[in-house]
């Protein structure tokens, strides 16, 4: 069987004991144990009390990061414990990454101790989040330490919606021009948001595009018009969170929403074993598809039995 | 990768850019190094205090942190620097110092905890293999 990285419930007292005194050294470490662990060796209990998780997506520089900074504020300043998964994408070539979305939220975290920050390198994972976000944003959960995460994603284009596995709300960044009547019906990223937030709405045009969003947006909830270097526009999208939380909270939607990435969270791990084991093994270039995917089927249940 | 990083998870490094400082062509040109060597760099930006600083070097779990400096301040954010990671239990992190420094500070920085500088003109292979080298020993220790 895949060995499992538990956190026990004395190892999460130490996380919170210590993360309660401002010290985020021990908590910090924890994300890097989770970060640097294949999937299948780490398992996280469930949280008793939830916290909203609330993910902001969106094409590159559309202003998440500068956003994500005044979300940070607008929610520390009303007494929420905020923490934020920063991920950037890691280079294909040298495996290396800079991670450059802290720089825009600095500023922000000066005086709000209770705020933590992770940069998360993307690592090879598809989708616009790393591999390990999931379980580092459910160990920030189990701390108890926060009430909300916010997720950045790396800078995303249409079909990079795997931040819905994560999130309980997806939260969909654009600026002027880039939402208009095309990009509207097109599939991926748009339907799977639960807000759009146009930024940027000093340049001209936004009042257009976030038209065309509303009437675009069959399921979501709301169409923001933020400016965030000035920070217009977030208290609204604050408001819209903790109206949608409690929403959430009220009638078993979250519920829902949850069990259903449970259940998938299995496959993905599986997924994840299943191509392991495949680069492990020599397979021969002559044989057919039917015996190669049979002998890595075999292996791959061989090895987790053992 | 290097045969010392080889089945390693990535370096994380920090780098830094203290006070009033607006040069920040060399941290630049370190972080793109560094990155294009495997490590994950964490960029804090300018005008940085020791405090925050320190901040990110925690939450982001750092192995190493870099500071940058051309200002000529940097023995004084160096030292207070040094007392925090010490305060703070981050004393495994590897502490390297670049920018205009004159090469008599060098020991004052190492008195203070720094683990090497690099002046102007440090080919950057050199300190992309120092930190290659250098970083988590005692972490692993
Ligand atoms: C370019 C430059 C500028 C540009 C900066 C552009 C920018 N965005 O970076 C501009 C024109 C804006 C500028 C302005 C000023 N500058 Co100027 N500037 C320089 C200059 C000529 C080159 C710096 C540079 O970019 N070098 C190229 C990079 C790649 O090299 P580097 O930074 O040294 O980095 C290398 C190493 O040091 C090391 N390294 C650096 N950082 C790190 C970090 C780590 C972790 C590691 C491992 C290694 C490392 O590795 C790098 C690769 O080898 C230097 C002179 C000099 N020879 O250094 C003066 C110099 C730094 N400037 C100086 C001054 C005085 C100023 C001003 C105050 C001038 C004024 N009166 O207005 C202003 C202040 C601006 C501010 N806000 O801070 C002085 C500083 C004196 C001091 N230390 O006491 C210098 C030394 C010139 C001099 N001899 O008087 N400057
Ligand atoms: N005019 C204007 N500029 C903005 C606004 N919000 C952000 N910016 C600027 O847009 C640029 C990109 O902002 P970021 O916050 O880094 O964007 P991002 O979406 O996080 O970028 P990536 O993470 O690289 O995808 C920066 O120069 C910001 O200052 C805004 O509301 N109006
Ligand atoms: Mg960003």
């Amino acid at each position: 069987m895949g060995r499992s990285t538990l956190f026990e419930s004395d190892q999460i007292e130490t996380l919170v004991a210590k993360g309660r005194e401002g010290h985020w050294a021990p908590l910090a470490r924890a994300v890097t144990v989770v970060e640097n662990s294949p999937p299948w060796e780490v398992s996280i209990p469930r949280a008793s009390r939830p916290c909203h998780i609330v993910g902001i997506t969106g094409p590159p520089g559309a202003g998440k990061s500068t956003l994500t900074g005044r979300l940070i504020e607008s929610f520390a300043d009303d007494g929420q414990r905020v923490a934020v998964l920063a991920i950037d994408p890691s280079s294909p070539l040298s495996g290396g990454a800079v991670l450059g979305d802290r720089v825009r939220m600095e500023t922000y975290l000066n005086g709000r101790p209770g705020v933590f920050v992770r940069s998360l390198a993307s690592r090879g994972s598809h989708g616009a989040v790393a591999g390990s976000t999931r379980n580092i944003a459910r160990l920030l959960e189990l701390s108890g330490l926060f009430d909300i995460v916010l997720i950045e994603t790396v800078g995303a284009g249409q079909t990079e919606v795997a931040i819905v596995e994560v999130a309980d709300t997806v939260l969909l960044v654009t600026v002027p021009g880039l939402g208009d009547a095309v990009q509207t019906i097109k599939a991926g990223l748009m339907e799977v948001a639960d807000a759009f937030i146009v930024n940027m709405a000093d340049r001209p045009g936004a009042a257009e595009t976030a038209r065309h969003l509303r009437l675009a947006a069959g399921r979501v909830d709301a169409v923001y018009k933020t400016v965030a270097i000035e920070g217009t526009g977030v208290d609204q999208v604050r408001d819209g969170m903790y109206a949608r939380w409690r929403s959430l909270l009220e009638d078993g939607q979250l519920e829902a929403r949850r069990l259903d990435k449970w259940g998938s969270d299995a496959a993905l791990v599986a997924e994840a074993w299943v191509a392991d084991c495949a680069g492990a093994i020599a397979l021969d270039p002559h044989a057919t598809m039917q015996d190669s995917v049979d002998k890595i089927l075999k292996e791959a249940s061989r090895r987790w039995s053992r | 990768m290097t045969s010392a990083t080889a089945g390693l998870p990535p370096l994380k490094v920090v780098i830094a850019k203290p006070g009033l400082d607006g040069h920040d062509r060399g941290a630049k040109v370190v972080a793109r190094a560094l990155r294009d060597s495997g490590m994950e760099v964490v960029y804090t930006g300018i005008y940085q205090s020791p405090e925050s600083i320190l901040r990110a070097v925690v939450q982001e779990d750092a192995d190493v942190l870099g500071l940058s400096s051309l200002s000529g301040a940097h023995l004084e954010y160096a030292r207070d620097l040094c007392a925090l990671l010490k305060e703070n239990d981050r004393r495994d992190v590897l502490f390297v110092v670049g920018g205009t420094i004159p090469p008599e500070d060098a020991d004052t920085l190492k008195g203070y905890g720094v683990h090497e500088v690099f002046g102007p003109g440090t080919p950057t292979a050199e300190l992309v293999a120092y930190i290659s080298r250098n970083a988590r020993q005692a972490r692993l220790a």
